[in-house]
């Protein structure tokens, strides 16, 4: 088993289809053997779990909205478009 | 086609600028039922003034949530936000297919951030901190949805993760903070990052994972 912090070669290698994995993105057959992997190695184990939390954290931010003066702001310039153009 | 620009999409399509600006001619659509702007853009064809505010505000939001997350330029989020109000206000009638507005609008955004920087150039800049949006800079800010199944700690160790990854996020190089953005937090497919991006559905792919690699990276060092 290797340890989360001194990938070996084919866990560097495997790495990319990490992402594949989490996106969903792998054929059935690569998806469980990345997951048998997974399962039997601390490192891409811990890095898997690292990426599920960075990509969480992401979609958190992604929530992230205007202050409500920025809103203000928008709404008054949505009138003012809209106003103009019916004239 | 001659005279004019031509440029390839992340599928290998070739479109004019003109297209590339306007969609009204796309092409090819994203994946049906994803796209939540579909039923606004309909009604607000019709003439439904409700739904056409509702979409503006929309455009409103992500133009500031774009520009704030990846353009990262004080002055950029008002002339952002006000070009992509008036583009999608000009073409919103003449959509024939909604399912590639979504695309069409971060493409938007993104241009007039470019556009913007590209008129900064020799001028001495101020770049944002995407903190400034927190309260005491701009009004205060919007209060999240509090989670119910969440206790103090872990909302404080969420806040701080959020500082972290802002933070993190400032690291990366301006094409992958903007695939993150585009891919993790507005949900875009790969295929439609890669349409906005202007490369391969492969490329996203690769940076978005370098991307990633490089976050997890940068969190854990925030962590120490």
């Amino acid at each position: 088993m290797t340890a989360p912090d001194s990938p070996s070669a084919r866990c560097r290698t495997l790495l990319l289809e990490l992402s594949r994995y989490l996106d969903g993105d792998l054929t059935p057959a690569r998806r469980q053997a990345i997951e048998r992997h997974i399962n039997a190695c601390a490192c891409c184990g811990t890095m898997a779990a690292r990426l599920r939390r960075t990509m969480a954290a992401c979609r958190a931010e992604g929530k992230r909205r205007p202050p409500r003066a920025v809103m203000s702001r928008a709404a008054e310039r949505i009138r003012a478009l809209v106003t103009r153009r019916a004239r | 086609m001659k005279g004019k620009k031509v440029t390839k999409t992340g599928s290998g399509r070739r479109v004019t600028k003109s297209q590339e600006m306007n969609p009204v001619h796309q092409g090819r659509s994203s994946e049906p039922g994803s796209d939540e702007y579909t039923d606004l853009i309909r009604s607000a064809a019709t003439g439904d003034a409700e739904a056409l505010n509702r979409l503006l505000m929309r455009v409103q939001d992500v133009a500031w949530r774009f520009s704030t997350s990846v353009c990262g330029h004080a002055d950029d989020t008002e002339d952002a936000m006000q070009e992509a109000l008036i583009k999608t206000y000009r073409y919103v009638g003449r959509i024939r297919e909604p399912q590639a507005f979504r695309p069409w609008l971060y493409r938007t955004v993104r241009n007039a951030c470019l556009m913007g920087r590209r008129k900064r150039v020799g001028e001495p800049g101020r770049l944002q901190s995407l903190d400034e949006t927190l309260p005491g800079h701009d009004g205060p800010m919007r209060p999240d949805a509090p989670d119910p199944g969440k206790n103090p700690e872990q909302l404080a160790d969420n806040a701080g993760l959020r500082r972290r990854l802002r933070k993190a996020l400032r690291t990366l190089p301006g094409p992958y903070r903007a695939i993150v953005f585009l891919r993790e937090m507005e949900g875009l497919s790969t295929r439609e990052v890669a349409d906005v991006m202007g490369m391969s559905e492969d490329n996203v792919k690769t940076r978005l994972h370098r991307a990633r690699v490089q976050l997890q990276a940068e969190l854990r060092r925030g962590e120490k």
